[in-house]
């Protein structure tokens, strides 16, 4: 049986349909397909009265009536490329592409993306819904005008929704709501890895609420967001992290002009872009010490079980193909000489490159597994830009260090006051110049609270800048923990 | 003024709060009653216009008191100042869990709202009860209409667990100053170019640069990509992960068809061909998912799937690629893609299969034998046709065993096949369909006798091109019995077929004059002279018929 609709809030379907139901739905929506598609055939070849189509229109009406029956009615999804009957994903298959390819041309020529069937339904409401059909669609409005036909028409059982598809925005809040959402997208991070190395489904809509959240503070609030990465800790590293490469490439990607919806795609790749380590041995991902070369081989092949894990978590459709890429190629380098190695011509993504240089950021600059020692974020900035070893994007790097900042939020810096402060966000117009704020003055004692203080303003007294950052620090030199400063 | 704010101390008037409330709760009562007409009716219904102009109404009329609505949702319930709005009256309780459900705490509604965002949260309203887990909810939808005018707060399920830290500045120790001086004499690690931010900004060229490939980004072929990726891993790969990877490449075939990428799905299979054939590389398991994969490219759904693929859209037929993906069919597929050809209404289609079908049959001559097995007339004469273009001499046994078929198509299929393969040795079998009770058996009966110029034939012949049966048959199959005649009779026939040209009994009754014209046109077929010497007696004939015939034999054109 397809799963009823009240059902459609509880968890993912996938996880908890049995098989003998998931068996028999595939079977009747495709029935329903497969009828749905003669009938319409049958309607283009031979006029209504034709016996042919008056026996297609039939027995489309009665394989509709017995779904209807026992689902208390049918919402036909046409997502994609893929058809949902209630909540049920139909498989495609060799017997059944071209059939499902066909039904779903004719209803996206129309604009049409769902039907609403309810259990009233006859073959008058499918005669009429189905001669629209084959008619050509408007070719400015598709959906308005066959919505219109439609509406005039005596047709009660079937109502028709247009093709879903914009993008939006909200926002409401300022730093609880960048915690908020960086706590809630690294539980959803845990989770979606985490059930990855369970062997259970993932919710993809999770992860896509949680990266919509991500988007809409990196939109309206990127310093706080940015802030925020600097609150990893250790044992929450692995999900942490890949909070904070979505996080980092969303920023990237809005410097790049990208639309809400790519920033969306964008930030569903870099929260999954590590989802390959879940399949490895849990031993080698959090070991604290160096990798012996064995191990490290293990290790690499974490993209490749990105790719694969992906593409298996939802067969085709529900994760795109520009997060599997994602996930694949962010360590391949620019000059291919990263991993894993390709065999056939590639070049990675635009979206991969800029998940690279958020993942070689983040990771350089954190206390994580194999590396005791972070990097300071500056340092690792030069070292991007000037080795190119390391493979990254070269005029990628200079949008990143043009989004961060020559400091990045997070670096703690020596004045020329000798004041040392860290900085809580970046000057888009004077890079060198970010805002900071000040925790300990010229004499060493705590300035409580910190006094934040814009590097871009001048003294009142002369053009002189109010401060000067003479040079970055290590934090733990002075026994400062940065996150006492973003919490 | 409502201002939601009380004066500390003062006695608030239970009646004049009520009334403070009362234009909200019409304003939610009026955002029930669209909704409710929003799921009855249709959208150009003019209930529905009627529901939203009062709720537009009721809702201007809000901003002359408030200027915004700010509202707190429970399960069951909304409230504005800590008052219950909704349910009121007899407002039913839909709409709270509605917002609740998905995790909607607080609602911001501001002026303006009323003018075109309206219209979007009913659609996203009315929608909501039926959004499916894989997809979305009231809050990605929400996310994705944009709302200036609406704005709402939620909570998120399932972030417990993650404590972020927490600390405080306070707890900072203080710093040796002197430290902090003598590291800034020696500032290591500080470059001047961190000065230079000439270095750090996008010149034009720049921006344009990355403008281009934001452009080709969404432009990019990711389906190559990953089909690329999945290859690259498929030759790597260990036994399990190339067993993963086949699996998922018969998942992605099937979409990669029915969207029309026939170029790719043949390179895909190319590809995978060329992977299977690197000694060593594919693992038994691969190998043997790998073949299986083909196999159900050839069976009978498959194709019908590709064949009504092909009949709609028919621009497809034309594609390079077809062909080259038909190539993959596996020797399995003759059987279904004859049927196909059997039901196909479009030439070229046909055109398209037949193709494919002979370079099968070429390559798989045993399937082809194997069909005569089959019980399905249409594809036993498509195997009979086959066997008799492709020179199956093997099968001859077969073929003439399928002479005595009660199918008159098979019966005819069979005769062709003999004459194809050339078998004078079963020609003897052919003799007793010159008298078959279907006419084209008949005619392809004597055609092929003529064509194998089967001597033992001749007798049959000539009883039959005398019989009153003869006579009665249509001018095409008495054409095809003379002809025949003449072939395999040669000069030894050429008295026969005189006496009908130019005899007459002794009572002056000659044979018809279509008879004799067949009989002259089969004395052309002898070349000889004695024919021709017949032929010149019945010149002057003064049947226009027959002197028709005989002029064109004497010029040695065709029937």
């Amino acid at each position: 049986m397809i799963t009823p609709d009240a059902k459609a809030a509880q968890p993912h379907p996938h996880g908890d349909r049995s098989n003998n139901e998931e068996r028999a739905g595939q079977r009747a929506g495709r029935e329903l397909l497969f009828a749905f598609h003669a009938a319409l055939r049958a309607l283009k070849l031979y006029p209504v009265e034709n016996q042919a189509v008056q026996n297609a229109l039939a027995e489309l009406d009665q394989v509709a009536r017995g779904i209807a029956a026992v689902e208390g009615g049918i919402t036909l999804r046409h997502v994609g490329d893929f058809f949902f009957i209630n909540d049920l994903r139909l498989r495609v298959d060799l017997a059944s592409y071209a059939t499902f390819g066909s039904v779903g041309r004719s209803l996206r020529a129309h604009e049409i993306g769902q039907l609403d069937i309810d259990m009233g339904v006859g073959t008058s409401d499918w005669t009429t819904f189905l001669s629209l059909l084959a008619r050509d669609p408007d070719s400015e409005s598709p959906f308005t005008r066959f919505s219109e036909r439609f509406e005039r028409s005596p047709a009660q059982h079937i109502l028709v929704s247009p093709i879903v598809g914009a993008d939006g925005v909200s926002e409401f809040d300022v730093r609880q709501v960048a915690k908020q959402t960086y706590a809630h997208s690294i539980a959803v991070a845990r989770e979606a890895l985490q059930g990855v190395r369970m062997g259970r489904a993932v919710s993809v809509r999770r992860v896509k609420r949680a990266v919509q959240q991500i988007v809409d503070q990196v939109l309206n609030n990127e310093s706080s967001m940015l802030g925020m990465t600097v609150l990893r800790d250790y044992d929450q590293y692995t999900f942490a992290h890949s909070v904070n490469v979505a996080i980092f490439s969303i920023a990237l990607g809005k410097k790049l002009a990208l639309s809400k919806q790519e920033l969306c795609e964008l930030g569903m790749g870099a929260l999954m872009h590590d989802i390959g380590k879940a399949r490895m041995p849990i031993e080698l991902t959090t070991k604290a010490t160096h990798l012996e070369e064995p191990e490290w081989e293990v290790v690499k092949e974490h993209p490749s079980e990105g790719l694969l894990t992906l593409l298996e978590m939802s067969g085709v459709g529900e994760v795109p193909f520009r997060t599997m890429l994602m996930a694949y190629e962010h360590h391949m380098k620019i000059d291919q000489t990263g991993y894993p190695r390709s065999r056939r011509p590639r070049e990675p993504t635009l979206f991969s490159r800029i998940v690279a240089i958020a993942d070689g950021f983040d990771a350089a600059t954190s206390r994580r597994s194999y590396q005791a020692q972070p990097w300071l974020p500056d340092a690792v900035l030069r070292e991007m830009r000037d080795n190119p070893d390391r493979g990254s994007d070269p005029l990628l790097v200079k949008a990143f260090i043009s989004m961060t900042g020559i400091y990045p939020v997070g670096s703690v810096v020596v004045l020329d006051s000798f004041e040392l402060a860290v900085v809580v966000a970046a000057n888009p117009d004077t890079l060198s110049r970010p805002v900071v704020k000040v925790i300990f003055d010229d004499m060493g004692i705590p300035v409580t609270p910190p006094l934040l203080l814009d590097l871009n303003t001048t003294r009142p007294d002369s053009d002189e800048p109010v401060r000067t950052i003479i040079k970055t620090t290590d934090p733990e030199r002075y026994g400062i923990n940065i996150k006492d400063y973003f919490a | 003024m409502i201002t939601g704010s009380e004066p500390v101390g003062e006695t608030v008037d239970p009646r004049a709060e009520a009334d403070e409330a009362a234009p909200v709760e019409e304003v939610l009562r009026a955002l029930a009653a669209a909704l409710r007409s929003y799921k009855l009716y249709e959208r150009s219904n003019p209930m529905v216009d009627r529901f939203v102009a009062v709720l537009r109404q009721k809702l201007a009329e809000l901003w002359d008191r408030t200027p915004q609505l700010r509202l707190q949702i429970e399960e069951d319930s909304i409230r504005w100042e800590g008052r219950i709005v909704y349910p009121t009256g007899d407002a039913g309780g839909e709409l709270p869990f509605t917002f609740f459900k998905d995790g909607i705490r607080e609602l911001t509604i501001l002026p303006g709202f009323e003018e075109v965002e309206v219209l979007s949260l009913l659609n996203v309203l009315a929608r909501a009860p039926v959004i499916r887990e894989e997809e979305d909810d009231l809050i990605t939808l929400l996310w994705h209409e944009d709302l200036d005018k609406l704005r709402y707060r939620s909570v998120e399920a399932n972030s417990d667990g993650v404590e972020l830290f927490s600390g405080s500045p306070d707890a900072a120790a203080e710093v040796d100053p002197e430290e902090v001086r003598n590291e800034s004499v020696a500032p290591i690690g500080v470059s001047t170019d961190d000065f230079e931010e000439a270095l750090y900004f996008l010149d034009e060229a720049e921006l344009r640069l990355l403008r281009e490939e934001v452009q080709r980004e969404a432009e990019r072929d990711l389906w190559g990509d990953v089909l690329h990726a999945l290859l690259d891993l498929l030759e790597d790969g260990d036994a399990e992960r190339q067993s993963r990877i086949i699996g998922l490449i018969g998942e992605l075939l099937p979409t990669t068809l029915a969207t029309g990428q026939f170029d790719r799905s043949a390179s895909l299979l190319e590809e995978l061909v060329a992977i299977g054939q690197q000694p060593g590389t594919l693992s038994p398991d691969g190998l043997r998912q790998t073949r299986d994969l083909f196999k159900i490219l050839g069976t009978e759904e498959t194709i019908n799937q590709l064949m009504a693929l092909l009949e709609e859209a028919p621009d497809h037929v034309g594609d390079a690629a077809v062909p080259r993906l038909l190539a993959f069919f596996p020797p399995s597929a003759i059987l279904p893609l004859m049927r196909a050809v059997e039901r196909t209404q479009q030439p070229a289609v046909r055109r398209v299969l037949e193709g494919c079908i002979q370079r099968l049959a070429e390559s798989g001559r045993e399937e082809v034998v194997e069909l005569l097995k089959v019980d399905d007339p249409a594809v036993v004469a498509g195997a009979l046709v086959w066997i008799g273009r492709l020179k199956i001499g093997t099968a001859i046994k077969e073929v003439v065993r399928f002479l005595k078929h009660a199918d008159e198509g098979i019966r005819v299929a069979a005769v062709d096949a003999v004459v194809a393969l050339g078998a004078a040795s079963a020609a003897s079998g052919l003799i007793p369909l010159l008298e078959d009770s279907v006419r084209e058996v008949r005619i392809a009966t004597a055609r092929a006798l003529g064509s194998l110029v089967y001597l033992p034939a001749r007798e049959a012949l000539e009883g039959t091109l005398t019989s009153k049966r003869m006579r009665e048959a249509d001018r095409t199959e008495k054409l095809a019995f003379f002809e025949a005649y003449g072939r395999l009779a040669g000069p030894e026939g050429v008295a026969f077929l005189n006496r009908i040209l130019n005899d007459r009994s002794w009572m002056g009754r000659a044979e018809t004059p279509e008879v004799r014209a067949c009989a002259a046109l089969a004395l052309a077929r002898i070349r000889h002279p004695s024919a021709t010497e017949s032929l010149n007696a019945a010149a002057q004939d003064r049947e226009p018929v027959v002197r028709s015939a005989v002029a064109r034999a004497l010029r040695g054109e065709p029937a």
